[in-house]
């Protein structure tokens, strides 16, 4: 495997980027040291190669990626993962408001809670909080697998048309146009091995609760 | 405005007592209703015609809008529709009571295409004046005049350089037939200037078509990513709209077909209603962050646009500039819509003449005019709204619902049923097949040429060599409204 390492320390978010995408051309795996909650960093690369945040980043971590899996060993800050449309952005810390905002594919991984507004207008892809995360998760969503472990805010899945939320804590209160349904085996075994790839230890898969939009047309054309 | 409309059952038929051949629909002919097709009941697009005893009859005048398209498409040119006087009481136009009735039946406020359409202050209110003996006129017919612009050179690295300061607005596939945004690619390339996605992604045949392309980047995000950005030359965020000011995208499902739910990557039939706001830009430094965000993207080679609808302009303004953008566009309340509320469109939003003198200005107060690009749009049909918008203050214009017109579009205001018998605004394939796009590319060519050739007219009369050195002190004011707006001086003594 080739590796190139990146000290961010003294490194603009423009120096870094051009780095990285020159790198991602003939690197197998991508170091980045030192990168100080800095924002934007790796937006929009579309090589398929590893990239691993040593520290926290800042906005927009990962944006627009459309193969690389990216590691964050830390924090991320608000919209992680943003517009993703495939690879993979794992972040072992936290992370603030809309984590995979408008994802259009891949996944993304926060191991701790979030802010709020997790995978608002997500498309589709899959997004997996280990914690808690806050008000109108889901809102505006198109498509695609919301998975969290704790509990949720007010208002899940707001104006919801397509896509499901699942919720393994409390359901704080569900949004416009979401409803809960029932669980199925299907969507057990699906869980299962979602979570179980990303290494996360689920005792009882049953206590999951299903959220789905009601329909998909919920402003006009009744 | 009201209506008459009236069909003349001699000339419909002349054909030995038929009807002619509705050449509209010969490209899916049914031959069992050929005798009695009668293109005006199916072409019309609000349903004014019926059906009785085997003839059509325009029954339900209330409902014209007079786009005249049975007109149009009548083979024996059977059809007149004329304007008359409107009938109002006071203030209860005949309009507004089979509105009020419309309401109190369906229980919904009105959804519509176009834009305002109410008299509202423009281009018209405002006059070039011809240069005499103080300052010479420049001859059109043996003398140049340039037309050329750059747009975007503050950081990007390729800015948009365009043979015409007449651009393309956004309109989306979906909104718009595939064909129709063809058109419009070819048009633009052949004119040398460029065309925008509009919010619905990028189609593969309207990248190839154009040679120059801006991405729009919206609330929705539909069809967005790093590839979709990188294929653009340049990167629009829309703020918002002219004709929907303070809402976000309309494509209801009615035109949600499945290749557009491809794109988009949204349900089939659903209804495609982009957030009234981008859920991460609440802000000033919410939107220095996303321009910084999408430059990291595209590797700070494109210029960065931001669109706003007018209404607090000089504030919105003043953030995008401060936030780096290269370029912004101001979008008055004359600007159009595939689909929006009625009441938004007539009420909400500041005439184009306002917005273009308020940018302006608001870029000179911070020092910033010469380094921002500023584009009009919002109304703009002729060369001489162009000539007046860029003395006003502009250094370029959109067109938009003047393009789809030079493609056969007849203003009947239902693009969002997605039924447009010209094969603009539909996906519907037999419709779609009515759309000659290589000959209506052409066509928008040849329209935003003579523009051009109009613009450079005004401004070599008024002693000019160049389109874009047009300036305020040449125009003169007709009406007082017009000059309150923008503070042009009235013709003769010239007081506001």
């Amino acid at each position: 495997m080739k590796v190139f390492e990146i000290d961010a320390e003294n490194l603009t978010p423009r120096e870094i980027n051009s780095q990285v995408k020159e790198a991602a051309c003939e690197y197998d795996k991508i170091i980045i040291r030192n990168p100080n909650a800095k924002h934007y960093l790796a937006a929009g690369v579309t090589e398929d190669v590893e990239i691993e945040f040593d520290g926290s980043v800042g906005y927009f971590a990962g944006c627009m990626c459309d193969k690389p899996k990216i590691k964050i060993n830390g924090n991320a800050g608000w919209f992680v993962g943003d517009n993703i449309t495939g690879g993979e952005v794992i972040v072992d810390g936290s992370a603030g408001d809309g984590a995979g905002q408008g994802i259009y594919d891949g996944t993304v991984v926060v191991r701790e809670s979030v802010g709020s507004r997790t995978g608002e207008i997500m498309k589709n892809g899959t997004i997996i909080i280990g914690g808690n995360s806050g008000f109108m998760t889901g809102i505006f969503m198109m498509g695609g697998r919301i998975i969290i472990l704790g509990d949720v805010g007010d208002d899940v899945a707001e104006s919801i048309i397509r896509g499901v939320v699942y919720v393994k804590g409390e359901i704080k209160s569900l949004g416009y146009n979401a409803k809960l349904e029932e669980l199925t085996f299907e969507d057990t075994l699906n869980l299962e091995e979602t979570l179980t790839e990303y290494n996360f230890d689920i005792d009882d898969y049953s206590e999951f609760k299903k959220i789905v939009p009601e329909s998909t047309r919920p402003f006009y054309g009744h | 405005m009201p209506y008459r409309v009236e069909r003349n059952p001699d000339l419909c038929k002349k054909n030995f007592g038929r009807p002619g051949c509705c050449w509209y629909l010969c490209d899916d002919r049914d031959e069992k209703i050929c005798g009695k097709c009668f293109s005006c009941f199916n072409n019309c697009p609000h349903g004014v015609y019926e059906i009785i005893q085997g003839d059509p009859y325009p029954l339900n005048q209330e409902k014209c809008v007079g786009c005249r398209i049975c007109l149009e498409m009548c083979p024996n040119r059977a059809i007149e529709v004329n304007a008359i006087p409107e009938d109002a009481r006071q203030g209860w136009g005949f309009p507004d009571i089979v509105e009020i009735v419309r309401q109190a039946q369906t229980a919904s406020y009105k959804l519509r295409s176009t834009g305002a359409l109410r008299r509202i202050p423009d281009f018209d209110d405002l006059v070039v004046i011809p240069a005499q003996v103080s300052r010479p006129p420049i001859d059109k017919y043996r003398e140049p005049c340039g037309t050329d612009v750059i747009l975007g050179d503050r950081y990007a690295e390729n800015p948009l350089r365009l043979a015409t300061p007449i651009m393309i607005g956004a309109m989306s596939f979906g909104a718009l037939s595939k064909e129709a945004k063809m058109a419009l690619a070819i048009g633009s390339s052949l004119a040398g200037t460029v065309t925008n996605t509009g919010e619905g992604g990028m189609l593969p045949e309207e990248r190839e078509l154009a040679d120059k392309l801006i991405a729009q980047y919206a609330s929705g995000r539909f069809g967005v990513s790093a590839d979709y950005l990188k294929k653009g030359d340049a990167i629009e965020i829309k703020i918002g709209q002219g004709a929907k000011s303070g809402m976000g995208g309309h494509l209801l499902g009615e035109k949600v077909t499945a290749e557009v739910s491809r794109i988009r990557n949204i349900p089939e039939g659903s209804d495609a209603l982009s957030p009234a706001r981008h859920m991460d830009i609440v802000g000033p430094e919410d939107l220095s962050m996303k321009i910084s965000q999408l430059r990291e993207i595209t590797d700070w080679k494109v210029p960065i646009m931001v669109k706003f609808a007018s209404g607090k302009v000089a504030s919105d303004v003043k953030i995008a500039a401060k936030g780096g953008a290269d370029i912004i566009v101001v979008d008055g309340m004359q600007g159009g819509t595939g689909a929006g509320p009625e009441v938004i469109m007539e009420h909400s939003g500041i005439p184009s003449l306002a917005s273009i003198v308020e940018a302006d200005l608001a870029l000179k107060e911070i020092g910033l005019r010469d380094q921002v690009s500023l584009v009009a749009a919002g109304g703009v049909r002729s060369g001489a709204d162009l000539a007046k918008a860029i003395a006003l203050g502009a250094d370029a214009v959109y067109i938009a619902t003047a393009a789809l017109i030079s493609i056969g579009c007849r203003v009947c205001q239902m693009c969002y049923t997605g039924t447009c018998r010209k094969g603009i605004a539909t996906q519907d394939l037999s419709l779609r097949h009515r759309l000659d796009y290589k000959e209506m590319g052409k066509n928008v060519a040849n329209y935003i040429n003579t523009m051009t050739d109009e613009a450079c007219m005004l401004v070599q009369q008024a002693g000019n060599t160049h389109i874009t050195k047009l300036e305020k002190e040449n125009l003169r004011a007709l009406t007082l409204e017009a000059s309150a707006l923008t503070g042009v001086p009235m013709a003769g003594v010239g007081k506001i």
